[in-house]
């Protein structure tokens, strides 16, 4: 037997060398099959249901009334291909059965046997070996989201979708089983129609706060599918560019036939989330005297600077004073979302086409924000002849955003300056008798922006444009061998613009800049060529194999440009001409690299029973330094060399389980292989100078150190999966368990102070992923009244093996985060508290000083001294927080009948720890800026037990420094979306499809997260998340939608 | 249809040797519009001048943080309560490794950016002819006195260092160099170095820089003298000292010069009196400026090269008032006499103080607090681009009296000091003079001390706030033997008695002069 398999291969490996093997076979008398053929669905027998061989030439049959039919074939291992209108068709290895069941199920039906695009071809699910969700949860056609990504949100196996914000357009952070790398953004690779698209945004913004998102570019109503490839057998193929795991996504292909046409529109509006509650007027004009006299102030001296804050009716300017204005409400507002699609197809059998627009307009729920796109996409196919077709698939996107500064600066970020600003004050100036003039008030006293002017006068903006285009010639030489040459160009253009008036708004930066223009334009090019031989055959009935081999090369350019100018003659000058002349700054850079990769698949499926992958990609790239080791050389360049393969037993095909009836697929896969990372700096690998100015003359300077070591990051994965379908795949689940070890990871090694810079790259580090999906889909309920669930259940823990040095700590804004062995990549450092001091004595008996020698009294925070030696210093801190999240889970619910269909789905994030450092600004009671109302119960009295400090000027003690005081856990359970939804049942006139919808979107979250939202990612990859500057908080949305299909 | 196949085939072989010969180009070659790989980086005069210039500028990185160090260390400077725990500790004497003006790397920065240049600069030599022996020589030297600058503000600062000359941009070959780098050597070794450098570079055809107005920002034949007397005085080698700077003091004969720009004396006409403070113009192209600076750090904010001095010291718009002058200084100042009074009409005859550099110029009271002004001079509340003197002909001249002080020829130190008489050019004349102001005598001239003495306090009234205070003090207290010196003198600073008495006592520990040296 075991002897006899081996022939078989070798037997395989022969034949691929001879074109039209099966001629040689099938020479057999005949065999003959009995079968019935059921619905699934209803248990009926189906009649009229045609039924050939795959692989001869037998005449086709088809059922009686009964579903029974009869076919000769000419070998026992021959396959059937039994279809009908209205049901998915089936392939059935007769594997010498005599009788058959065959199951058909409906075409709206889940099933394992549906084809799931891959990197070469469509193929189903239950012949892949390797890790793959098909993406079938997915179902954005009527959601309120803007772009794509966030759709994905708890539908994918395996992936973590995190939103950025409630902006439109930001769209949502994805990395796929936890983060493979250290600094890059570990989003997994985006190929479109077969090009690799960039997924990140452009770095460094001059709108702060704001992330660019390539995807948004991308209509979802022009996707057909999306599919994410896990583990190494699958993303093998992409060799240093799959470590992050792949997500195909395939445009609506051409059909031909009948032209048709489809109109989508939608409509809703989206509303903020409650507000913080912050301090009324009197509480903070009290607020503030207290401040002032902590200051050292006397009473005369405060009303002598502050003559608002003592009653008088008499003073002059009372009206600007005597107000109590809720500055969230001059900031926030009802969002409107408007979408708009129109799809044709058509065609005949030389020509087919898809052509579709969209429009998109979408008000966010802070003023004055916006998103607004506009796309076009052509696909098209042309049979030139009988075995040669081309295709292009075009897309072209512009896009507009009109956004604000959102990120943690206190000057521009409305929603931190709506809570910061004192309700004293007044929007609109006013006269002495109180009445409203037509201009803003400007900054305060106290030197705080008014919000009303930051969303009605910052003008800040990003308009993008992006071209993607694909096209490719595919010849098939023979039924079995053909070659695909394609081209691919994927263009991004993102031209950003900030103007910051001087009125109302405090100076930024170092304070020179009291009024400010900015001008980014980024440009991102990549161009790929890609070309191809596939042979496809089947041997013998029983060897089914596809070879594939090929090379791509790909370059790839990024080029940045900005300008600063900052104090023009008056706020209506807003471009960089009319700034001060020697306050100009202008810069700009570019990056250019290449990737050049060979590579070679092959997949055999044995009897329908045993699966086998193998690939090896060969990678070459310009990041790589000259000296890389551990792979190849070939022409003077390194090249990493990324083998995988993966193996899967089908225990549902042998015949000792056909007695098994429940049982449709039982399948366990085991994959191991090497990808790899080239995802870091270039020009780190080579000596390089960069030009320095030296007073009037311009010089130039080393760039750094660098490393012609520096080579690809190697992920080693390995999966065991289980495919798994019963009750005619009423029941199917996916699950799957893997390990990926990251070695050569890249890292910054301090070095020390005499090379005179203070960080070097090298592959020093490793870290490890490991992990589970758990996908589960039930129909429990079947029949005019349908019940369908799905749940996915994701998790990953991520942990480091090995830095270059003992820890790396990463500084933001307000804080530090930490990555050190044996634990995940950047968890919050900093100090823990363990309390407020409620009494003198208590403060006593801890008996602690801070670094300068004050001492912490009753009313202070009571930080845990962890060295014991009574000084609060650098040597206390600890972790104090994880942003990395226990586990993901999405649950989906669809109950259908006739026409109408409910749906509501629910995201469950549980554990990933948050820095709230809005909290930290508005309980940090240290200043006269308003406060949350929760400071009232601050400490005041001795013997006051509490969870907040008392209230001193300036914070001397550090009170509101980083610490657990801050991190947050930032579980939530959210209803994501319920869809209530009607189709009419039949033909309307000229209408062929009639659809509309109503989706409530964010209706209930439920969170102890003290935030607007606990879903925010400021910057992608594993050291950007969790820390809350006040991004614009998602929205609750409610959308009506009308599909109707010509 | 076997010939289209044929075709066809021919056509997929053809596309995929195109790809795998492509290979063999230049496909993982990316070049970069704004990075110069370094083979392309020593190739004609351009390169060599503008990596001469590169290493300028990384003095740039530097200068704040060496007046910072130079200032608050010693006794002209304090903090004010607007302070930062690095400032604070650097105030008080007790920084740790990890304070942000204790760190080396900056310098460290400085040195291997020379190194590399003095390792490589000779292939643009090769490569171009129009590069003269005379200037590549003139380039060698200047990249030489910078280093030694450096390395001896290090020794100055850490008392330590280790010393290297090799270029560390491959950290690879670097590793065969780890236990020379690792291990520190002495102030003694390093300095000795240094001065074998110096000297041999010190010749008559080079650094004779004359074209403006690049004369004060790039180091000339000045800098090395001023430097090689710095280092002979450090080491209270007075002799030698005395060597260095008597070719100042003679320069009219030895050297055959004529004329009076350009050369590192105190010249009467310039800056005399009110107009003392407009050498802080940094005029570049002016005369009497090259006269003055023998060699500025430059910054400028038209050309986005900023400090924050200005930020750190202002109170007002545009300041953060970090940091203030000590009454020590400011009474110093107002103790002083104007010798004329036309030249302050504004005040009656008599009026004490020294109006020309003290209070309205070097430091001011803004709404009655004290402010160092020297560096917002001239300058708009968010300039911070004052430039900052490495050393000027002040500092030269008060360093000859020192010398001379030590030497046993008191009476010349004063009368050089007050009016300039050692100077073999008549356009010579002291500080004193040209402040206006009333010179400064000494009851017994033989006493070392007492001369030494007053040149301190005329230093701290001349140079306040540009970085040299605490090394003077090490200085004299190194001559005297005596810590207390120094002790006595920055602790005055402290109002708070416990602290005086803290950091008096630390300071009696000649160690704890020195910054820790934070290398891993």
């Amino acid at each position: 037997m075991y002897r006899n398999k081996i022939y078989l291969l070798f037997q395989v490996i022969l034949s691929l060398f001879i074109i039209d093997g099966p001629a040689l076979y099938g020479q057999n008398t005949g065999f003959l099959v009995r079968g019935v053929v059921y619905s699934a669905s209803t248990g009926l027998a189906l009649s009229d249901i045609g039924i050939r061989a795959v692989n001869s030439s037998t005449d086709p049959v088809s059922s009686d009334r009964e579903g029974k039919f009869e076919i000769r074939l000419p070998d026992r291992n021959e396959q059937i291909y039994v279809s009908y209108p209205g049901y998915k068709s089936k392939t059935v290895f007769i594997n010498g059965r005599e009788n058959i069941e065959v199951w058909l199920t409906g075409e709206n039906e889940r099933s394992l046997t549906d084809p799931v695009t891959t990197t070469f071809r469509e193929v189903p699910l239950r012949d892949i070996a390797g890790a793959v969700d098909p993406g079938e949860n997915i179902d954005f056609k009527k959601s309120a989201s803007s772009s794509f990504c966030q759709d994905l949100q708890g539908k994918v196996g395996g992936l973590q979708v995190i939103n950025r914000s409630g902006m439109p357009g930001e769209g949502a952070y994805l990395h796929a089983r936890g983060y493979p790398s250290l600094f890059p953004s570990s989003m997994p690779l985006v190929v479109v129609d077969g090009m690799i698209i960039r997924a990140e945004g452009f770095k460094d913004p001059v709108i702060h706060g704001y992330t660019h998102n390539p995807l948004v570019d991308l209509d979802k109503r022009d996707i057909s599918s999306i599919v994410l490839l896990k583990d190494a057998a699958s993303c093998g193929l992409y060799g240093i560019k799959g470590s992050n795991g792949v997500l195909l996504i395939t445009t609506t292909p051409p059909r031909g036939g009948k032209t048709t046409l489809d109109v989508t529109v939608s409509g809703g509006i989206s509303v903020s989330p409650d507000k913080i509650p912050v301090m009324d007027a009197k509480h903070h004009s009290s607020y503030i005297m207290e401040q002032l006299f902590n200051s050292g102030m006397s009473s005369t001296e405060i009303f002598g600077e502050y003559p608002f804050l003592e009653y008088n009716p008499e003073y002059l300017y009372r009206s600007r004073y005597d107000n109590n204005t809720d500055w969230q409400n001059e900031v926030f507002r009802t969002g409107r979302l408007y979408d708009a699609h129109l799809l044709v197809r058509g065609g005949d059998e030389r020509a087919r086409y898809s052509l579709s627009g969209g429009y998109l307009s979408n008000n966010a729920i802070i003023k004055n924000t916006d998103y607004s796109r506009l796309n076009f996409r052509f696909n098209s196919v042309v049979q030139v002849s009988q075995r040669i077709n081309i295709g292009f698939n075009l897309g072209y996107t512009s896009g507009r955003y009109n956004l604000m500064e959102t990120g943690s600066s206190w000057q521009t970020n409305p929603i931190f300056a709506s809570l910061i600003k004192s309700p004293l004050l007044t929007v609109y100036q006013k006269d002495q008798d109180g009445l409203s003039l037509p201009v803003y008030d400007d900054i305060d006293d106290f030197g705080l922006s008014n919000p009303a002017v930051i969303v009605n006068k910052v003008e800040a903006t990003d308009a993008t444009s992006k071209f993607l285009g694909v096209s490719y010639l595919n010849v098939n030489i023979t039924n079995k061998l053909s070659v695909r040459a394609q081209f691919g160009i994927d263009r991004l253009k993102s031209n950003e613009r900030i103007f910051i008036p001087s009125l109302g708004i405090a100076p930024q930066g170092d304070g020179s800049a009291e009024r400010s223009m900015k001008v980014k334009v980024n440009q991102f090019y990549s161009l790929m060529g890609d070309v191809r031989m596939s042979y496809i055959n089947t041997f013998n009935y029983i060897h089914d194999v596809s070879l594939d081999a090929g090379s791509r090369y790909c370059i790839n350019g990024i080029m940045q440009d900005f300008g600063a100018a900052q104090n023009s003659a008056t706020d209506e000058f807003k471009d960089l001409n009319s700034g001060k002349v020697d306050e100009k700054k202008v810069g700009g850079n570019e990056e250019k690299w290449s990737w050049l990769n060979y590579f070679l698949s092959a997949n055999y499926v044995l009897a329908d029973r045993y699966i086998l992958t193998a690939n090896i990609s060969i990678d070459g790239s310009s990041r790589f330094g000259a000296e890389a080791s551990g792979g190849i050389s070939m022409a003077g360049y390194p090249f990493a060399v990324l083998p995988s393969a993966g193996i899967a037993w089908r225990i549902s095909s042998e015949p000792f389980m056909s007695s098994i009836k429940f049982l449709d697929e039982l399948k366990i896969r085991v994959s191991y292989g090497l990808t790899g990372s080239d995802d870091f700096m270039s020009y780190y690998t080579r000596l390089y100078y960069r030009s320095v100015p030296y007073y009037s003359i311009t010089g130039f300077t080393m760039n750094g150190l660098f490393n012609p070591n520096l080579k690809w990051e190697t992920v080693k994965q390995s999966n065991i999966g289980l495919d798994l379908a019963m009750f005619r795949e009423r029941l199917i689940v996916n699950a799957d368990w893997y390990k990926s070890v990251t070695d050569d990871m890249i890292t910054a090694v301090m070095l020390p102070a005499y090379y005179g810079f203070g960080t070097y790259m090298n592959n020093s580090g490793s870290c490890q992923n490991k992990g589970f999906e758990f996908s589960v889909y039930g129909r429990p309920v079947d029949g005019t009244f349908r019940w369908e669930v799905d749940a996915i259940v994701s998790k990953y823990k991520n942990e480091v093996l090995k830095l270059g040095s003992d820890q790396l700590i990463t500084a933001f804004t307000g804080g530090e985060k930490i990555t050190m062995v044996g634990q995940p990549f950047g968890q919050f450092w900093g100090y823990r508290m363990l309390g407020v001091f409620s009494t003198k004595q208590e403060a006593d008996q801890a008996n602690l000083v801070d670094k300068s020698g004050r001492r912490f009294s009753a009313g202070d925070v009571h930080f845990d001294d962890l060295d014991n030696n009574g000084i609060i210093n650098e040597q206390d801190k600890t972790i104090i927080g994880d942003p990395h999240p226990d586990y993901l889970i999405g649950l989906n619910n669809q109950f259908s009948f006739k026409g109408f269909s409910l749906s509501f789905f629910i995201n469950y994030v549980r554990g990933g720890d948050v820095f709230n450092y809005l909290r930290s600004q508005i309980e940090s009671i240290s200043g006269i800026e308003n406060q949350s109302s929760a400071v009232y119960r601050r400490w005041t009295t001795d013997g006051q037990v509490t969870e907040i400090p008392m209230m001193s000027w300036g914070d001397p003690m550090g009170n509101s420094r980083f610490s657990s005081r801050w991190i947050e856990d930032g579980t939530y359970l959210r209803l994501r979306s319920v869809t209530f939804s009607y189709t009419y049942p039949k033909k309307l006139a000229f209408i062929n499809e009639l659809n509309i919808y109503v989706t409530g979107t964010n209706l209930l979250t439920s969170t102890r997260y003290l935030g607007y939202d606990p879903e925010f990612s400021y910057a992608d990859g594993a050291l950007g998340q969790g820390i809350d500057y006040g991004k614009i908080p998602q929205p609750r949305s409610m959308i009506i939608g009308l599909k109707i299909g010509l | 249809m076997m010939i289209i196949r044929n075709k066809i085939l021919r056509a997929a072989g053809f596309l995929s040797i195109v790809i795998i010969v492509l290979s063999c180009e230049k496909m993982l070659d990316m070049p970069n519009n704004s990075l110069l790989p370094e083979d392309k980086a020593y190739l004609d005069e351009f390169s060599a001048r503008s990596a001469v210039m590169g290493v300028y500028s990384s003095l740039q990185d530097v200068a704040q943080q060496l007046v910072i160090l130079g200032e608050l260390q010693g006794d002209l400077l304090t903090v004010t309560e607007n302070a930062d725990n690095d400032l604070r500790q650097i105030n008080e004497h007790n920084a740790g490794g990890d304070n942000i003006y204790a760190d080396p790397t900056g310098f460290f920065r400085v040195i291997v950016n020379c190194n590399e240049v003095l390792h490589k600069l000779y292939r643009a030599k090769e490569n171009d002819q129009n590069i003269s022996d005379l200037e590549y020589a003139n380039y060698i030297a200047e990249l030489t006195t910078i280093r030694a600058w450096v390395y001896f503000k290090m020794v100055q600062i850490y008392g330590k260092a280790p010393y290297f000359e090799e270029p560390l941009s491959d950290y690879n070959q670097s590793l065969s160099l780890q236990s020379k780098l690792d291990s520190i050597q002495t102030e003694d070794y390093i300095l000795d170095t240094l001065l074998s450098q110096l000297i041999a570079i010190d010749t008559f055809d080079m650094n004779l820089l004359e074209e403006s107005p690049f004369y004060a920002i790039r180091v000339k034949k000045f800098t090395n003298w001023a430097l090689q007397g710095d280092i002979y005085l450090w080491r209270s080698d007075f002799a030698y000292a005395k060597r260095a700077y008597d070719k100042v003091l003679n320069i009219m004969s030895s050297e055959g010069w004529l004329g009076t720009t350009r050369l590192p004396y105190i010249v009467f006409d310039n800056y005399q009196d009110v107009n003392w403070k407009t050498m802080f113009q940094f005029n570049f192209s002016s005369d009497a400026f090259e006269t003055e600076a023998i060699m500025v750090i430059p910054f400028s904010k038209l050309y986005n090269q900023q400090h924050s001095l200005q930020h750190m010291f202002y109170y007002g718009k545009g300041g953060d008032y970090l940091l203030k002058p000590t009454d020590y200084i400011q009474n110093l100042y107002q103790a002083q006499w104007v010798m004329r009074y036309e030249v302050q009409p504004d005040h009656p005859r008599g009026y004490p103080g020294d109006l020309n550099r003290g209070k309205g110029v070097s430091y001011d009271s803004i709404d009655g607090r004290p402010v160092v002004t020297k560096y917002s001079l001239y300058c708009e509340p968010f300039d911070n681009d004052a430039g900052i003197f490495v050393y000027r002909t002040a500092d030269f001249h008060l360093k000859t009296c020192e010398t001379y002080a030590r030497s046993r020829k008191g009476s010349d130190a004063v009368a050089h000091l007050n009016e300039g008489l050692l100077y073999a050019s008549v356009w010579g004349t002291g500080t004193r003079i040209r402040a206006n102001l009333k010179g400064l005598s000494v009851a017994d001239p033989r006493i070392v001390e007492s001369v030494e003495d007053i040149i301190m306090e005329e230093r701290a009234m001349e140079l306040a706030f540009e970085g040299h205070r605490w090394f003077d003090l090490i200085r004299i207290a190194r001559h005297r033997n005596n810590p207390e010196y120094l002790a006595e003198k920055v602790a005055a600073k402290f109002s708070d008695e416990q602290k005086r008495a803290e950091v008096k006592n630390r300071l009696l520990d000649v160690n704890k002069w020195y910054l820790p040296l934070n290398i891993k």
